[in-house]
């Protein structure tokens, strides 16, 4: 158990506001520890999603978790995206920022996916540059996720987790450790995925995301529309031992159940956070279990959040 | 000693192969990506995994592009998709829209911005309906996102008294457009959005009001004097001006006139079209 680096306060168990449960959370008011919102459904917006947003504000803590920071791409930082995404730090208080360690596009193009980046000194030098103008730019910390990948570079010259890591330690950025991506990208990529939590500083991390996936036989899919599998419970009860009090968050993108369904499956991190490991758990743990299925609506900056399952 | 392809480069190649409408093959063969990389050079760089070839691989991202950008099409343009159908819609938005107007933007939500504009540059047998139809959907999902505005109250009108009626100026809520058709697309859009049979599209001159309240998203055609009378009070002209202008239109009586002016003015105050007014 260690306190992370920039005393960011552990809200507890949340859950990722989607407009399908906008009434929901308006009439019940729901117990929840806090909101993780994705920043761009909210940048610009004078409509109902922004009313939704400061209702929510002022009952909850929110944290904004962006999916277009593209701190990844080659391009040069966005400062006009930067811009509005400080005035909606402001306007909801968040503690920080987060977003992906990953690239969304190049050449000023958005393809508005989550990409996989060569391992470079190369990257590295070039990220370390961009995440240190965007903390300069925001105040506040800057939290990067490790993303859910399909594809890996035979140009890189170091791991993902060491790469995180130096970039953490280079340019004072944290970490939201999704262990949900973690087994997703140990699985496609055949790593270990207890030593990607082993080698990164536990006072780094900021927060941790939950989420289910789609096991495809070849790969596994990064869906968000399914229940936390177990072997990811597991690995979150793993990395938590090793960090104690973070923000927790479970992400529910597509096939999006009831929000108490939703809220139920946030809290079962409570059982993980205060057991202990057992020491026969495998290492690497491969799924089996199978989607189930819920067809809502989704809002357009949430199909960027989810791989899809209809793949 | 590893191989070494600068981060922009291999991201320019990826993003080409990603974006590109054919095959993997065809993608990856593509003049933008052997631009960036030959194919050899980059089928090098990406790593195979157990089970998938690096060509399977980034296929997975290639997917879930095309399916990302039919997805949020979708959403804004329910007409348009139905005129089309939707084999031949995703064709479109993929073989032709996001290559012609790829996504600048942080946000899905402005994707379809160029819809109305592709269509007049087409050459689709249709595309002056499609205009039309195009532009009533994106004015449709641009509501949405209008900054809210407190209404009109009924003691603000109430305070202005009979003389200075002529010098007023209604100030319009920010969610509020008024658009001129030259085709039945209100009809269609109507006949998708009540899931009945759509009509034939055909020219037909229309106007329509794109309005919201309680945060619900309207739109409604008008006649062409409601249309005079309302673009006059939107533009910023006095009341009095306004009328003045309607008059010089309006077919029926000043009897019908003044009964028509008093029926669309509370309609329309009714249903949330004005912010505030001002007495000059």
């Amino acid at each position: 158990m260690t306190q992370n680096k920039w005393n960011i306060p552990d809200f507890g168990f949340g859950v990722g506001l989607r407009s399908v449960h906008y009434n929901h959370i308006l009439e019940h008011h729901p117990n929840v520890d806090w909101f993780e919102v994705i920043s761009e459904t909210y940048l610009e917006s004078g409509g109902r999603v922004r009313y939704v947003l400061d209702q929510v504000a002022e009952r909850y803590p929110i944290v904004l978790h962006g999916v277009s920071l593209s701190v990844g791409s080659s391009d040069p930082v966005n400062f006009e995206y930067l811009k509005l995404l400080k005035a909606l730090a402001d306007r909801v208080k968040t503690p920080y920022i987060s977003d992906h360690l990953c690239w969304t596009g190049v050449n000023a193009h958005n393809v508005h996916d989550l990409l996989p980046i060569p391992y470079t000194e190369e990257s590295l030098k070039h990220i370390v540059g961009k995440v240190k103008q965007v903390m300069e730019f925001m105040e506040r910390p800057l939290v990067l996720e490790n993303v859910s990948t399909y594809a890996q570079f035979s140009t890189s010259t170091m791991t993902e987790w060491d790469f995180h890591a130096r970039l953490m330690e280079e340019s004072q950025c944290g970490m939201l450790m999704d262990v949900n991506n973690i087994y997703v990208s140990a699985y496609n990529h055949g790593f270990d995925a207890k030593e990607f939590i082993d080698r990164i500083d536990p006072s780094l991390v900021c927060q941790y995301h939950l989420a289910g996936h789609t096991n495809k036989g070849t790969h596994i899919l990064d869906t968000h529309n399914d229940y936390v599998i177990d072997a990811v419970w597991e690995l979150y009860r793993y990395a938590y031992q090793r960090t104690g009090g973070r923000n927790t968050l479970l992400e529910w993108d597509e096939d999006i159940p009831e929000f108490d369904i939703v809220h139920e499956e946030a809290l079962k991190a409570k059982k993980y956070r205060n057991e202990t490991i057992n020491p026969q758990a495998p290492r690497s743990i491969r799924p089996t279990v199978a989607p189930k299925m819920r067809l809502t609506p989704i809002e357009k900056n949430e199909l960027v959040n989810s791989m899809s399952h209809k793949l | 000693m590893k191989p070494t392809i600068p981060l922009n480069t291999l991201q320019r190649w990826m993003q080409s192969v990603i974006e590109h409408p054919g095959t993997n093959d065809e993608a990856w063969h593509s003049e933008q990506a052997v631009q960036q990389l030959p194919f050899d050079t980059a089928y090098g760089a990406v790593l195979p995994s157990s089970t998938l070839t690096p060509v399977e691989r980034i296929a997975i991202y290639r997917r879930m592009f095309f399916l990302r950008m039919t997805e949020s099409m979708a959403i804004d343009y329910p007409a348009v998709k139905r005129f089309f159908g939707e084999e031949e819609f995703d064709r479109i938005v993929t073989e032709e829209y996001v290559q012609k107007y790829p996504s600048r933007s942080y946000t899905l939500n402005h994707l379809g911005r160029h819809f109305p504009e592709f269509f007049r540059e087409s050459s689709i047998a249709e595309k002056e309906f499609l205009a039309d139809l195009a532009t009533l959907e994106l004015s449709i999902t641009n509501n949405l996102e209008a900054e809210e505005k407190p209404l009109i109250t009924q003691q603000q009108i109430a305070s202005v008294r009979a003389d200075q009626w002529g010098s007023v100026r209604l100030i319009p809520i920010a969610a509020l457009e008024l658009l001129e058709l030259n085709h039945n697309a209100c009809e269609f859009l109507d006949a998708v959005n009540e899931e009945t049979e759509v009509p034939t599209p055909v020219r037909k001159r229309t106007y329509v009001v794109v309005y919201r309240n309680s945060f619900r998203s309207y739109w409604e055609a008008l006649s062409a004097q409601q249309f005079v009378l309302l673009s006059s009070l939107v533009s910023g002209k006095q009341f009095g001006d306004a009328i003045v202008r309607l008059a010089e239109q309006f077919p029926g009586t000043e009897e019908q006139l003044q009964n028509d002016l008093f029926y669309w003015f509370n309609e329309w105050i009714a249903k949330g079209l004005f912010s505030d007014l001002t007495v000059t």
